[in-house]
């Protein structure tokens, strides 16, 4: 058996990449698919149950082309550092699928006080100190629950801009407001 | 003159409104050197951004948020990557934490996967998963998340993405490395689960059927061509699963030699080698399927009657005592290989 004559690798890819070059985007999405359909398919992860790997794929190629594309210096192996990209991804899915079952629970139980921001509530009770919610205590409920949306729970302009329907640019500008009134009130 | 008078912005504005995605990583390694820049000439906006940061660290070590997974990557992936104090103290508390840590290093290596370059060998990119700038090891540096009412960053105190130091990198030794040791035994992972592998098919195969015993079970013996196709290409694929299958993974080897087959469905020796994979791992019923298609393919004697050997042990494996023994008889009748191996099997049978 023989393979096709030698053509660009995938750092070669990465570079054309980075210069615009479509073909070279092009296979680096399909890179990328392979590996969240290897990652999905072949990775032993309990937790997994439902994350469809074509989700996956997609999230990470937005997230290579919209980041991780201009990170990327060519100087490590570019398979490895698309794979750290997938892996991301793919936890980050597993995390705000784990958010939003939280949500659903708590909207049914109505027991916010079991509810942790990061979807993850079974081991707050263990943990103490000041807390974030204390430090904000003084701030409007909107602003608290923006700040903790955004800063603790890992969420996007986007997303909250489309939770709340306003605009992004409203959503930052409010943020940045929220965010100076709470250091002035802890100053 | 005051910095803050005139701070070195883009654009002459405050970054303020991208703090969110600054300290997420999700801005460009421009933008990002950009606003590291401001800060470092910006009281204000380093205040705010010391500000945010501080309260990320507070809601670690309360519990109120958990460790970022590029973060989590980052650190499983590469020894040089340490937890800051605050995430290291949530760490050791957060069960939810420790689990993603060890589900990640539950994740395949790639040179395992595809034959490949491996995370662990490479160390360039490691860091920066999701991405950041390149890190020096990081230097001590007194934790700021005890003090959340104030800001901790100075201007003269450069931000993380600036001087590639990470000031959350505040670490006193190498905790990455530290847990690594713990947490993850990889070894005994792959180990086990090599080890379960064998037992399963141990378990499953003599269980099959009395004609399970006679199945010969071996890998192909294949050449890998040395030249490097185009990436994600059919060659490359191929090339991939070629890797993989003569190192013995072949877990690894079917993935790579579908996708292979996504892109050409036609090509015999990837239906071949990947039905060959499937029985190598007990996938009796999948290899069945997968190495009838490459008997259809064959467009060689040589490979019909390859393809035909692999169904024929799978048909053993499968019950279809019928469907082997015309397989076997087949290829007993002509010169080959594999020729000696049928009659032997189809006297077996036969006693």
């Amino acid at each position: 058996m023989t393979g096709p004559p030698n053509t660009p690798s995938l750092e070669e890819a990465m570079a054309a990449a980075q210069r615009g070059d479509a073909r070279a985007e092009e296979l680096l999405a399909g890179e990328v698919r392979s590996l969240a359909r290897i990652v999905c398919t072949k990775g032993q992860v309990p937790e997994m149950g439902g994350l469809d790997w074509e989700d996956v794929s997609q999230e990470a190629s937005q997230r290579l082309f919209r980041v991780g594309l201009s990170r990327y210096r060519g100087d490590g192996s570019a398979r490895s550092y698309l794979y750290s990209i997938v892996k991301v991804t793919m936890l980050q899915l597993m995390r705000s699928a784990t958010r939003r079952r939280a949500r659903e629970q708590v909207v049914s139980d109505e027991e916010a006080a079991s509810f942790s921001p990061a979807g993850k509530g079974e081991e707050s009770s263990t943990m103490e100190r000041v807390s974030v919610r204390q430090i904000l205590g003084a701030l409007a409920p909107e602003c608290q629950e923006l700040i903790e949306a955004m800063f603790l729970n890992g969420a996007t302009y986007r997303q909250i801009a489309e939770e709340t329907g306003l605009a992004e640019s409203s959503v930052r500008s409010k943020l940045s407001r929220c965010l100076r009134r709470a250091r002035e009130q802890a100053r | 003159m005051n910095k803050q008078d005139n701070p070195p912005t883009r654009s002459g504005d405050h970054p303020i409104d991208e703090i969110a995605d600054y300290l997420d990583r999700r801005l460009s390694l421009d933008r990002e050197r950009e606003i590291a820049q401001h800060l470092n000439a910006c009281i204000e906006c380093a205040d705010d951004f010391a500000y945010a940061q501080d309260l990320i660290d507070v809601a670690l070590r309360s519990g109120e948020t958990h460790i970022r997974v590029d973060r989590l990557v980052e650190i499983t992936e590469n020894l040089q990557a340490e937890f800051t104090v605050p995430e290291w103290d949530h760490f050791q508390i957060c069960p939810s934490c420790q689990a993603e840590a060890a589900n990640l290093q539950r994740f395949p290596d790639p040179a395992d996967l595809i034959g490949g370059d491996s995370i662990a060998a490479s160390s360039s990119n490691q860091g920066e998963v999701a991405p950041g700038p390149k890190r020096a090891k990081p230097k001590n540096r007194r934790s700021t998340a005890t003090e959340p009412k104030g800001h901790t960053l100075t201007p003269s105190e450069p931000h993380w993405p600036q001087d590639e130091i990470d000031p959350r990198s505040d670490t006193d030794e190498s905790l990455g490395s530290r847990i690594l040791g713990w947490l993850f035994p990889k070894g005994l992972i792959w180990v086990g689960s090599g080890a379960g592998a064998v037992l399963l098919l141990f378990m499953i195969l003599p269980g099959a059927n009395d004609t399970a015993p006679l199945a010969q079970i071996a890998p192909i013996a294949i050449t890998v061509p040395r030249s490097v196709p185009e990436a994600g290409s059919f060659g490359e694929r191929l090339s991939r699963g070629l890797e993989s299958y003569v190192a013995g993974n072949y877990e690894a080897a079917e993935v790579a030699f579908a996708l292979a087959r996504e892109v050409d469905s036609s090509h015999v020796e990837a239906a071949l080698l990947q039905g060959s994979c499937q029985l190598l791992q007990g996938e009796t019923d999948e290899a069945v399927l997968t190495l009838e298609v490459a008997s259809k393919l064959a467009d060689t004697p040589e490979q019909f009657a390859e393809a035909n050997w692999q169904l024929a042990n799978a048909l053993l494996l499968t019950k279809n005592e019928a469907g082997a023994r015309t397989l076997l008889t087949e290829i007993s009748g002509q010169e080959g290989t594999r020729q000696a191996a049928a009659k032997a099997i189809l006297a077996a049978l036969d006693e």
